[in-house]
């Protein structure tokens, strides 16, 4: 096990990209408070996220979501976190500066949270009341969202990437392809509900590999392929409400490749790293075919599957929250009156080890 | 004894001074030229409240610049600003960043204040400066080009703001002074708001 039974009681601040979100932990990890601010409606009509309309909202959103979570939580806080990277710089320096001054204010310690260690402790986090579990030594993780799709080894609470998109990110390509069909922004959600009503197997879509790269994956191809289809049979112009049979096989095909393309290096690397747990974490990690597949992945190879509440796959605070317990109790502390935002993960905070091609653990 | 914090993060430099109801002059901080300037914005106010052997659960009151100017810093100066009032209480007032430049003049008739716009533009105004009272404001807040400054002025702005061969007028106070000035004279305080005066640019990015 790699956390201490009791850290200490967190209010934690994620601006790091278009959700708004602040959390209390106490110091067994249970989420007393999880606010949330989405910006969904604002970036919808642009189709993608406008940096400096995400700052904006961020700082209008910020201090109402901490007097709310300060309101919801049973006591005060004895350590701030934040996500302090990677991120849009302008979006991250919002929270950045608040948690910074809120910890100087109050003498509190500062921890800097990197934003993809936050999503791999999420799927140990609950949200109905319980305390964060223990991370075992060794976990295989998959993160997925609109800007990350990426396998790590969890060690001893170190992460270190055994295998990534060489291209497009999981969630961007559901954005994608939404677009193209002119649905709704994110496109994650909409397609996850239209694909239930199509046929898996009604489109041939590809699947490329990585040559001398079995644990990486590339969804370009696919993508394009979708995005081909969609001109060449002239659906461009459908609705997410009533759309025509062929969209939804499409986006059902789709989506099975998309799957098949996350989870392609996975029984390698339980064979080869031979996980106690097998998680995923991130936006698409609310995917229900996505969940269902690794759920049985899973059980097909006798290795415990941890999701994380649905709530919990898009951007929040609770899993900040955590990895920051977790950092601090590690050593990690960051000075208030030095912190900066970080566009790209330019540090290696206490917990976050990159390693690539990782050595061989055995 | 009340204590007072004043930041401006919104111009080509940072200022922060504190004033305490024991000294009737403010400590001042003032950084310029230096990158990512936000960052030190609490180093600034951590050496002014150790110097006055204060704690920051001290302030009372931070008076905050709310733009215009760089939006990055507009919004560095009112998350610190609102992170500080959240973990002590301390009560947020703002000040246009225009009306905090005027104010650092002394009662001179009609002057134009400027601060940093986006594309080599200037955010202008113009005040009249009245002997015993807080800067008029005679005319809406424009975006004008540098080239443009010398058929108008004189003119008020940040030391380090290029504004090329316009006449500027001695100032008798930094921004930040002029803010804790304002808040002195009871000039109503404005909505804490960023005043950004332009919209946001418009380009989607890659989720990081």
């Amino acid at each position: 096990m790699t956390d201490a039974p009791s850290l200490l009681r967190t209010l934690a601040i994620e601006t790091s990209c278009d959700e708004t979100a602040v959390a209390v932990l106490d110091g067994e990890g249970r989420v007393e408070a999880n606010e949330l601010a989405s910006q969904i409606m604002t970036h919808a009509p642009y189709g993608g996220v406008v940096p400096e309309l995400a700052s904006r909202e961020h700082l209008k959103a910020l201090p109402l979501l901490v007097r709310r979570a300060s309101a919801a939580a049973r006591s005060d806080v004895d350590l701030v976190a934040v996500t302090a990277g990677p991120g849009l710089v302008g979006a991250l320096l919002v929270g950045v500066r608040f948690a910074c001054a809120y910890a100087w204010a109050g003498r509190l310690p500062l921890v800097a949270v990197d934003h993809l260690h936050g999503h791999l402790v999420s799927p140990f986090l609950d949200l109905g009341g319980a305390p964060a579990r223990p991370m075992p030594d060794r976990v295989l993780a998959l993160v997925a969202s609109g800007g990350h799709s990426s396998w790590y080894l969890l060690l001893d609470g170190e992460a270190q990437r055994l295998g990534r998109t060489r291209d497009d990110a999981a969630g961007e390509s559901f954005d994608k392809v939404a677009q193209a069909l002119g649905l709704p922004y994110p496109g994650g959600p909409v397609v996850d509900r239209l694909a239930r009503r199509g046929d898996a197997s009604a489109v041939s879509l590809p699947r490329p590999r990585i040559q001398g790269a079995p644990f990486d994956f590339s969804f370009s191809g696919l993508k394009s392929a979708a995005i081909r289809f969609i001109r060449d049979h002239d659906l461009g112009r459908t609705g997410a409400d009533e759309p025509p049979r062929e969209v939804c096989d499409l986006l059902a095909s789709f989506e099975l490749a998309v799957v098949d393309q996350l989870l392609a290096p996975a029984v390698a690397l339980v064979d080869e790293y031979r996980p106690r747990i097998i998680t995923a974490s991130g936006g698409v990690a609310a995917n229900t075919l996505l969940r269902s597949r690794l759920q049985t992945l899973g059980d097909g190879l006798g290795v415990e599957v941890l999701l994380p509440p649905v709530g919990l796959t898009t951007d929040n605070a609770a899993m900040i929250g955590r990895s920051g317990q977790l950092a601090h109790a590690g050593g990690s502390t960051a000075d208030p009156r030095r912190l900066d935002a970080r566009a790209r993960r330019a540090w290696q905070p206490p917990g976050m080890r990159e390693l690539s091609p990782v050595d061989g653990v055995r | 004894m009340s204590v007072t914090l004043a930041i401006v993060v919104c111009g080509p430099q940072i200022e922060v001074a504190l004033r305490t109801s024991s000294h009737g002059v403010a400590s001042l901080v003032r950084l310029a030229g230096i990158s990512p300037r936000s960052t030190l914005v609490l180093a600034a106010a951590d050496l002014l409240v150790e110097d006055a052997g204060l704690e920051p659960a001290a302030i009372e009151r931070v008076v905050v610049s709310r733009g215009p100017g760089s939006f990055t810093g507009i919004r560095a100066g009112i998350a610190t600003a609102q992170g500080l009032a959240a973990a002590t209480g301390a009560e947020i007032i703002a000040f246009d960043s225009l009306l905090a430049q005027a104010a650092r003049c002394r009662p001179t008739g009609e002057v134009w204040s400027a601060q940093p716009g986006r594309r080599g533009e200037v955010y202008a105004r113009l005040f009249a400066i009245n002997p015993g009272g807080a800067p008029e404001p005679l005319s809406e807040i424009d975006v004008l080009p540098v080239s443009e400054l010398g058929e108008r002025g004189p003119w008020v702005a940040p030391d380090s703001l290029d504004l090329g061969e316009v006449e500027r007028i001695a100032t008798a106070r930094s921004a930040a002074e002029a803010l804790l000035a304002l808040d002195d004279a009871g000039v109503e305080p404005q909505t804490i708001e960023p005043l950004y005066v332009e919209g946001p640019p418009i380009h989607t990015a890659r989720k990081p």
